[in-house]
């Protein structure tokens, strides 16, 4: 071993200069005395910083820490399982109200509802119990949307055997009296 | 009472520990300095080394048990210093050891701190590619003349199976070069 080392050492001098081919800085070493010994001024700083705390600080705040932990109620913890089949029931009982909507109250299924479908009672009865929400205003706008010619009115059409035949059958005499 | 061990009381008395470690920078600074920069390759990864190397020196004098020279121990702090450099390099960059000295001795054609020829390129790779025993052996035997004594003293190997590390070295390197300057 000894020969074959001798031999690939041989070698490698014939082909290699005996340096490296690294440098340093120019002056590196000249102030390496006073950068590697930087490190002792740091270790003549105090090593206490001076803070002081009150007298038996941190067992008193380890007490108060304590005491809050355990009086702060213990979060209730709810499985997502038992959550989701809390609601199955909602979502069926929401799902079939769904269905029945769609079918049953759908304005294009309903029937068409106007006057003429309704009873004169069921108008009657709705009008009593509305009266206190009906103002003439309302009545005065219905009319008007009724009344398309004043014309309708106009006395000229009214033929004169109509007027004796009210007047005749008019309970309200005093129409009757031209000093009226 | 030799030298040393004058040398390594004054490094331990408070009173004068100060003046002793700057004679000590002063003494080793510069074969401290090519033992680390072989390794790390970098001139400013070395001097950070080399930093750290005194600093350990400076707080571990006093458990220095004086079996060793202190040259040696001086020596080892370094390499373990230098070989930690480079493993948490690896570990940061999520590399093997072996991928980071290849990738070191890849940058030594832009360091303008290497002024080496291309012969002295391609022996630098061609160590990259050892393994970092072998490759300490063939830097303290090759460059540094150390003894097999000493280097032994230093890694806290035995002299046969540094002999064998250095065989191999020399040999891997020899071919590599050949290959490259075919």
């Amino acid at each position: 071993m000894e020969e074959k080392i001798n031999k690939s050492e041989a070698f490698l001098k014939l082909v290699l200069p005996k340096s490296t081919g690294f440098s340093a800085p120019k002056n590196y070493f000249s102030s390496a005395e006073e950068r590697f010994s930087s490190f002792l001024l740091e270790e003549e700083l105090p090593k206490e910083n001076g803070f002081t705390i009150p007298e038996n600080y941190f067992e008193a705040v380890e007490s108060a820490i304590v005491k809050k932990i355990r009086f702060k109620k213990e979060t209730k913890v709810i499985a997502l399982k038992n959550k989701l089949l809390k609601y199955i029931p909602f979502a069926a009982a929401a799902s079939i109200a769904f269905f029945l909507s769609i079918n049953y109250l759908n304005p294009l299924n309903a029937k068409e509802i106007n006057f003429d479908t309704l009873g004169y009672i069921a108008i009657e009865n709705w009008i009593v119990e509305n009266s206190n929400e009906l103002s003439n205003q309302d009545f005065a706008t219905l009319l008007n949307s009724e009344i398309s010619d004043e014309n309708d009115f106009a006395l000229a059409d009214i033929q004169n055997e109509e007027i004796e035949e009210y007047m005749i059958y008019s309970e309200e005499h005093s129409i009757l009296n031209e000093n009226y | 009472m030799t030298e040393e061990t004058v040398f390594i009381a004054h490094l331990i008395d408070v009173r004068t520990k100060e003046k002793a470690f700057r004679e000590l920078i002063s003494l080793y600074k510069e074969r401290l300095y090519w033992h680390i920069r072989k390794i790390v390759i970098s001139h400013d990864d070395t001097d950070d080394v080399l930093q750290n190397t005194f600093i350990k020196i400076y707080k571990n004098i006093d458990k220095f048990n004086q079996e060793s020279k202190l040259f040696s121990w001086m020596y080892r702090i370094a390499t373990n210093e230098a070989i930690t450099f480079i493993n948490k390099r690896a570990k940061d960059r999520k590399a093997t050891v072996s991928d980071i000295h290849e990738q070191l001795a890849s940058t030594l054609e832009s360091d303008v701190y290497f002024s080496g020829e291309a012969i002295q390129h391609i022996l630098q790779k061609a160590i990259a590619t050892l393994p970092q025993k072998q490759q300490l052996v063939f830097n303290m035997k090759y460059f540094d003349d150390l003894k097999y004594t000493e280097i032994s003293e230093i890694l806290k190997t035995s002299v046969g199976g540094l002999k064998a590390s250095y065989f191999h070295a020399v040999k891997k390197i020899e071919n590599y070069i050949k290959t490259k300057t075919d």
